[in-house]
């Protein structure tokens, strides 16, 4: 047994961050809601193995309305910087951020331990809102 | 959720998960020489390790400290030898220099080299308002440190109760030494691998 716990331990020595950063913000004269997610490129390309970034982050990352229905997601452009990726991605919402409900599943399926933290100005306020594998989406407002 | 209490919750879930040996396997090797009634102490301790880790974390997150990652995540396993070796080198604590009271000067300073650890992957995260989610960072660190110590402090007394079960201290060995020569051997060998693996040069 403790030869096992010295193994496991060895094995675990790296202490990497399995985190990403959402920054959502709204466009109300144009009907857009818009999310910018900040990924570590390397996590991220082992998560998406062959699918596109599109359909990668529509699997993990989503908007719906108040009756559950999910918003349709295209892409407003991809940049990186040193290690990371800054991938935008907005879907058209007349009400805005305060009458939907986010969900961000990103990089879960690949870490058990993975958080994703969304966040943004809503109503006034600051919103934050913390996600661990198996959440379901959560209200925004 | 306010943000200080969404960085607070991450700060805590990244020092309990299982992934984050090192940090725990650090704590483990600082708590081995406590007992219950010596709670106050570890805690002084580890909030000193928690004052250490935020300093540098603070430094690096907002770029006035940029460290080589590689040589602080082969400095991380040496602060868990040198910890290890100093519980089996002083056997009698009220002998020590300064009756053994440095020990948390030694764990901030030791602190300032794990704040560094995951200082680059948060630099990289927290882009603006930084403050706020810092601070609820270190006191979810703060906040996971504690459960870990009490976790440890549970696994300690079971080594203790096994300790006394087989008889394994007498009058030279007393039980209390047992357990910290037991604990800190360990640490110190899982400590010196993972630093040989972690070797930059």
């Amino acid at each position: 047994m403790v030869i096992r716990a010295l193994m496991m331990a060895l094995a675990l020595n790296a202490h990497p961050l399995h985190t990403t950063m959402t920054e959502l913000t709204e466009d109300r004269a144009h009907g857009v809601v818009r999310a910018t997610i900040r990924v570590f490129a390397d996590d991220f390309g082992k998560a998406r193995g062959q699918k596109t970034e599109l359909a990668y982050v529509t699997s993990a990352f989503g908007f719906s309305d108040r009756n559950g229905r999910q918003l349709a997601l295209r892409s407003c452009g991809t940049r990186s910087t040193g290690e990371l990726l800054w991938i935008c991605v907005e879907a058209s919402s007349a009400e805005g951020l305060a009458a939907l409900q986010v969900r961000n599943g990103m990089l879960s399926d690949l870490f058990d331990d993975q958080v994703n933290v969304v966040q943004g100005n809503v109503g006034g306020g600051r919103r934050s809102l913390l996600f661990t594998r198996g959440d379901r989406a959560k209200p925004i407002g | 959720m306010s943000e200080f209490l969404t960085f607070m919750q991450l700060g805590f879930l990244h020092i309990v998960d299982i992934e984050a040996m090192d940090h725990i396997l650090f704590l483990v090797a600082l708590a081995a020489i406590y007992r219950f009634r010596d709670a106050r102490n570890a805690l002084w301790v580890v909030t000193a390790f928690t004052i250490g880790h935020s300093i540098t974390l603070a430094l690096a997150v907002t770029g006035t400290l940029n460290l080589p990652s590689a040589l602080i995540e082969f400095l991380i396993p040496v602060t868990i030898v040198i910890t290890g070796i100093e519980n089996l080198l002083v056997s009698d604590r009220t002998r020590a220099p300064w009756g053994g009271r440095y020990r948390p000067v030694f764990a901030g300073v030791f602190g300032l080299v794990h704040g560094a650890g995951f200082a680059n992957y948060l630099k990289a995260l927290f882009v603006e308002n930084i403050a706020a989610p810092l601070f609820g960072f270190n006191v979810g660190i703060e906040a996971g440190q504690v459960v870990v110590l009490l976790a440890a402090a549970a696994l300690l007394t079971a080594l203790d109760r096994g300790i006394a079960t087989l008889r394994l201290s007498n009058d030279n060995w007393p039980a209390l030494r047992v357990r910290v020569v037991t604990v800190s051997l360990l640490v110190v060998a899982v400590g010196s691998a993972w630093a040989v693996e972690r070797n930059p040069w």
